[in-house]
């Protein structure tokens, strides 16, 4: 009989083996990056200020000039805020077909049967998606920023932006994971996790909304106003100006709240009969 | 038996559901070895068994394996216990041999697959997706995993459920021989008696959420058979309906085409076969032989009617 160890890295590559194959992560992968080469390419075409002011040739060729100059944390930013519409729809799946689904597949009794604390399986279903779909859409729009404009990208700029994308990605993942141990039903998790993020961003484009609710709900836009460098939809969602202070604070909010959700999720879960 | 020695302990255990009462104090005591839970759909066998596991808690009372307190002790209980679920799922993209290393890790066991795989009798499909197997693949599988970080006691629920009458043998035979060769007890929830009383040492009897009786599979066959009988004929259904009315005789059950099964009343025994060879001549129905009979399928009828 071999020496026992327990370990919680055996429990991720538990999920990564059984759950998100090769195939599914190549996807994940591929689909961002085809969403940050879509961000570059278009990201010029948003930009309203090119088109104006047609009789100043040499005032449109200086701003073109500094656009370029420094558009790789623009398209960084732009990549990200598209990520984040892709998110509302690709997380709630994802937590719905590996998670919710576990309880009528069996998935969930099998997995319970084994020396895994209720705590560590919250963890493993919920810490893997947000690892998979954070860094495919961090390697999406790295790649993207590196493939068409390797210059203008500051590393400070750039740890700010991608962080509000993991942040993001786990708040949303919380939200899911908690619908998931509620209704145990895969239909559910997916339209009403979908339903509540669809809301929520109807409700930072609401001028009425209170701006810590919109930073904490959408790092990423308030990171794209403070830098005032996003696609022109994203900036225009908070009415006043956002400091860095705000973006920290909005991601240390939605990092509380993705910890309180998941505490949560861990009690339903401890509690419910599989 | 000591309660020390038990490896499964379970008082007064109840659990509901809504209105529905699964268990109703069930109390069990077993030693180690091969024990057999038998119940009709609904007596609370697999509830039973997930409360055991710690997949559900119970209202009231408590249960213990292997010494641990179910509840409060979950994780010490998973760490020496196996189980194979009925309709149990496992991932389709993976193959045995990876799934099996999977689970290896979870235990924190270096444990070799190709080992167990060949235990199992699944060498030779130790690389094909777990989806292409065939049910009895798969039910071996289940077993290979539950053996899984060397257990000292599987629970089994249903495993031979979807199997063929050869796979069920195998299936038998496999959980005898590692219990055999290893020494790993098995609780074993099944429908399909004959397996059960060919594979298990001891039984429970289980009913609306109550054990009704437990025991040796012999002492309990023998407790509840002794008056039993299979009486061969020319024409079964005709015998049946005449004994019916016939004052001594406590039960009757057609078997096939050409035997019915008698129980007598207590203290008949001994004049059974002069009984039925005078009311079978009497009313021109020949008797060819009239044998002492007892499975543990008769006990079960017995059992589920009286309890």
């Amino acid at each position: 009989m071999g020496k026992k160890r327990w370990n919680i890295r055996a429990i991720f590559q538990y999920e990564l083996d059984s759950s998100y194959r090769f195939p599914t992560i190549a996807v994940l992968v591929s689909v961002f990056l085809i969403v940050g080469a879509f961000s570059a390419l278009t990201h010029l075409v948003w930009d309203t200020e090119i088109y104006s002011g047609t009789d100043d040739i040499s005032g449109r060729v200086n701003y073109i000039t500094d656009v370029v100059l420094n558009m790789g944390l623009s398209v960084l930013i732009t990549s990200i805020s598209n990520c984040v519409l892709l998110f509302i729809v690709l997380i709630p799946l994802l937590i719905a077909f590996n998670f919710a689904q576990g309880y009528n597949s069996g998935l969930i009794r099998t997995l319970l049967t084994y020396p895994i604390e209720r705590k560590n399986i919250i963890l493993m279903k919920a810490g893997t998606v947000v690892f998979l779909v954070a860094s495919a859409a961090s390697i999406g729009s790295i790649a993207s920023v590196l493939l068409f404009v390797p210059a203008g990208t500051q590393l400070e700029s750039m740890v700010l932006v991608l962080s509000s994308i993991w942040v993001l990605a786990l708040l949303m993942v919380s939200v899911s994971v908690l619908v998931a141990v509620i209704s145990k039903s895969p239909l559910v998790t997916s339209f009403g996790s979908m339903a509540t993020w669809f809301l929520a961003f109807i409700a930072v484009t609401h001028p009425d909304t209170p701006q810590m609710l919109k930073t904490t709900l959408f790092p990423p836009f308030a990171v794209a106003e403070y830098t005032g460098i996003g696609p022109l939809w994203v900036i225009t969602i908070f009415g006043a100006e956002i400091t860095y202070a705000d973006t920290l604070v909005g991601m240390g909010m939605a990092c509380l709240l993705a910890i309180i959700l998941l505490g949560m999720s861990y009690i339903i879960f401890k509690r419910t009969g599989v | 038996m000591t309660a020390s020695e038990d490896i499964v302990s379970v008082s007064s255990l109840c659990k509901k559901f809504g209105k529905v009462e699964a268990l109703n104090g069930l109390t069990l005591h077993s030693g180690p070895g091969i024990i057999g839970l038998i119940g009709p759909n609904g007596a609370g066998k697999t509830t039973l068994l997930r409360i055991l596991l710690g997949l559900l808690r119970p209202d009231s009372g408590n249960a213990r394996i292997l010494g641990h307190d179910v509840i409060r002790k979950s994780l010490e209980v998973r760490k020496k216990v196996g189980a194979l679920h009925e309709k149990a799922f496992f991932p389709p993209s993976m193959t045995p041999s990876n799934y099996l290393k999977a689970v290896n890790r979870l235990y924190g066991t270096d444990d070799s697959v190709d080992e167990l795989l060949s235990l199992v009798g699944l060498s030779h499909a130790s690389d094909r997706k777990i989806k292409h197997l065939s049910a009895g693949m798969h039910q071996r599988l289940g077993l290979a995993q539950a053996l899984c970080g060397g257990p000292e006691l599987v629970f089994l629920d249903e495993p031979t459920s979807y199997l063929d009458v050869g796979g069920r043998d195998d299936v038998v035979s496999l959980i005898v021989r590692v219990h055999q060769e290893s020494g790993v007890s098995f609780f074993i929830s099944s429908h399909i008696l004959s397996e059960l009383e060919r594979a298990c040492h001891t039984v429970a009897f289980v009913k609306s959420g109550q054990v009704i009786d437990f025991g040796p599979v012999d002492e309990l066959v023998r407790k509840h058979t002794k008056n039993r009988f299979q009486v061969t004929t020319s024409d079964p259904k005709r015998l049946s309906k005449i004994l019916e009315q016939t004052s001594g005789i406590s039960d009757i059950l057609i078997m096939g085409s050409a035997s019915v099964i008698v129980e007598v009343s207590p203290n008949q025994e001994g004049d059974i076969e002069l009984l039925i060879n005078r009311v079978a001549e009497k009313n021109g129905i020949e008797v060819y032989r009239i044998d002492s009979t007892g499975t543990l399928e008769d006990v079960y009828r017995k059992v589920n009617r009286s309890g």
